[in-house]
């Protein structure tokens, strides 16, 4: 063969889908959204006196957009966290932290809301970065390491709201992180804006970026990401503190839309989030995902507890069948893949 | 092909704790030559390699390149100093695409602001995928993802991705030991083709008639020793099977020698 290139047999060629329709057809996204949709049009079918209200139908919507935003930012980091081959279960105290201590330095410390962004961002930096080096330096599981930092961080949730837990509605920070806007005539939560800019900043970092390139490297196997010089225990430690940032900057975002935040605000957030990430095709054992399907899988999440709500359900059958559609959704997830 | 060693070891050795896995070796490979390296399970083929391409250090001797002492750090030193390796597990990150595969770690990035920014250049690297894999002469697609293609094809990306750097030698860890029968024929042709560029191959094999059939000189290791270096044309399957299981050349003339005279003997 020294002088011919190779033809069929071994070296054939698999190739993917090529048209547009059989590309987006064949995508894991195609079948989140076609859930979504469907989960609206339950809606439609068992409260069309609230579907077919405008008013109300763009309450519902508001709403969904806002607590799926919330999702959605600190999904973008358990996206790159979970790509990579790890996971973050203190985000939802993380969460509550942010926006706890944003409060306090504005309260007690009369600090103005930027520094108070910044200060908290550096928090949030150094929890991520204990997380990320006692994972990837020291060796304890992800699993156990996030599990102790939840608890030590709702400890701290617990402490600092026995001080102040309001944030000053008149600051241009709170404003900006918390306020509303219209949008061609319909209001808009800033958070959602916000959640919409960062995804496009960071699925532009995930997807074309070598920081991006080697985040998929190392969830799909570190062992060869390391043999060609990629350092994958520094692109962890970043995935863990991007995911501790940004639950930092959702807790500061809904304490200033909301005016006031409880220490116990957040809780069960890590796992909806996660449900959120692999419904929306990222895969549990790293190497594969997209933001794309993050915001879809968010979106998910969002409205079923809208759908329970709007048809009389408890909040005990919510968190049941909440429950039961993450364990389905990682479960077949798992199934799919053969894993 | 030339005689002049282009990469040799003095007394090299390798330790870990009680396990003695390389001692004492003087392996050499001669420029543009295959060297293949062959041996039983724990002959010490892969230490041996792995410290020629930078991924363990020696416990003693020395390591020499174009005659001049080296040591490396990682992999990149020995990249850098001119020595490719195709691993035994390919390394490659199978959900991502070819080109990313080729280039990973060492992605191309676009010009100006954007590329202090880290943005691949996609357009490039598959460009340059696509030439890499011209020159072995292997048709796969730079966009398709590693796992979509053989285990063949998987090889020749693992292959393109070491020439990259335009590597003077290219060590490879049993290239072939997870292919079809097609597979292994078209991997072995693409080393030949290699080989006919100037370049060094060193091929670790388990496969007596695949080394016989592709090297030009066979190093035989035995429990960390080396046993015998023999010319491909002059050795057979015998020769290599005794050498590998710790005998020595001398020991197959003796049995040679005994077997004639018992024959005389009886006769």
């Amino acid at each position: 063969m020294s002088e011919e290139t190779a033809t069929a047999g071994d070296f054939a060629i698999s190739r993917e889908p090529t048209t547009l329709l059989r590309r987006f057809t064949s995508r894991r996204e195609a079948g989140v959204l076609l859930g979504f949709l469907a989960l609206y049009a339950i809606i439609a079918v068992t409260r069309p006196d609230i579907f077919f209200s405008w008013q109300d139908i763009s309450g519902v919507t508001f709403r969904l957009f806002r607590t799926a935003s919330i999702y959605v930012i600190i999904g973008i980091g358990m996206s790159f966290l979970i790509i990579s081959g790890e996971f973050d279960l203190s985000v939802g105290s993380m969460f509550a932290v942010g926006g706890l201590t944003f409060a306090m330095l504005m309260q007690d410390y009369r600090l103005t809301g930027l520094v108070s962004v910044v200060l908290v961002l550096m928090l949030a930096a150094a929890v991520g970065l204990t997380n990320g080096v006692i994972v990837t330096k020291v060796g304890v599981p992800s699993l156990i390491a996030t599990i102790g930092m939840l608890s030590v961080l709702r400890g701290v949730a617990l402490a600092i709201t026995e001080g102040s837990w309001g944030v000053p509605q008149n600051d241009a920070v709170v404003g900006l992180l918390g306020g509303r806007m219209e949008i061609l005539g319909v209001t808009v939560a800033h958070q959602v804006v916000w959640a919409v800019l960062l995804v496009v900043v960071f699925g532009v970092i995930l997807q074309k970026t070598r920081f991006g390139y080697h985040v998929f490297a190392v969830g799909d196997d570190q062992d060869a990401a390391e043999k060609t010089g990629i350092d994958a225990d520094m692109v962890k430690i970043r995935n863990f503190v991007l995911v501790a940032m940004l639950a930092a900057l959702a807790g500061m975002i809904n304490i200033s839309y909301y005016g006031s935040m409880f220490a116990s605000t957040g809780q069960t957030y890590e796992l909806l989030i996660i449900a959120a990430v692999v419904i929306g095709g990222t895969n549990l054992f790293g190497g594969e995902g997209s933001l794309s399907g993050m915001v879809l899988g968010a979106l998910v999440i969002a409205i079923i507890p809208q759908v329970l709500v709007l048809n009389g359900m408890s909040v005990d059958i919510q968190e049941l069948l909440t429950g039961v559609i993450i364990i389905a959704a990682v479960v077949l997830d798992i199934v799919f893949r053969g894993r | 092909m030339s005689s002049k060693p282009i990469i040799r070891t003095d007394g090299l050795s390798k330790r870990f704790e009680t396990v003695h896995a390389v001692k004492d070796v003087d392996f050499s490979a001669a420029e543009g030559e295959i060297m293949a390296v062959v041996g039983d399970n724990g002959a010490g083929k892969s230490t041996l390699i792995e410290m020629l391409c930078g991924v363990l250090k020696p416990t003693d001797g020395d390591v020499f390149l174009r005659g001049e002492r080296v040591e490396f750090d990682d992999y990149n030193d020995a990249q850098e100093a001119g020595i490719g390796t195709v691993y035994q597990d390919l390394a490659l990150a199978e959900s991502q695409s070819v080109a990313a595969n080729i280039f990973l770690g060492n992605e191309p990035t676009k010009a100006g602001l954007a590329g202090r920014l880290g943005l691949v250049d996609e357009r490039e690297m598959a460009t340059e995928a696509s030439a890499i894999l011209e020159q072995v002469k292997i048709p796969v697609d730079p966009h398709a993802a590693v796992r979509s293609l053989s285990g063949g094809q998987q090889q020749a990306v693992a292959i393109a991705r070491a020439l990259q750097f335009d590597p003077e030698i290219l060590i490879m860890d049993e290239p072939t030991s997870a292919l079809s029968i097609e597979g292994v024929r078209n991997v072995l042709n693409v080393v030949n083709d290699l080989r006919e560029r100037g370049i060094t191959i060193v091929l670790i094999s388990h496969n007596i008639e695949e080394v016989l059939g592709i090297a030009d000189r066979i190093t035989v290791l035995h429990q960390g020793e080396l046993m015998g270096v023999l010319d491909a044309d002059d050795a057979d399957r015998e020769d290599i099977v005794l050498l590998m299981m710790g005998g020595s050349e001398d020991d197959q003339v003796e049995e040679i020698t005994e077997a004639g005279a018992e024959e005389g003997s009886t006769a």
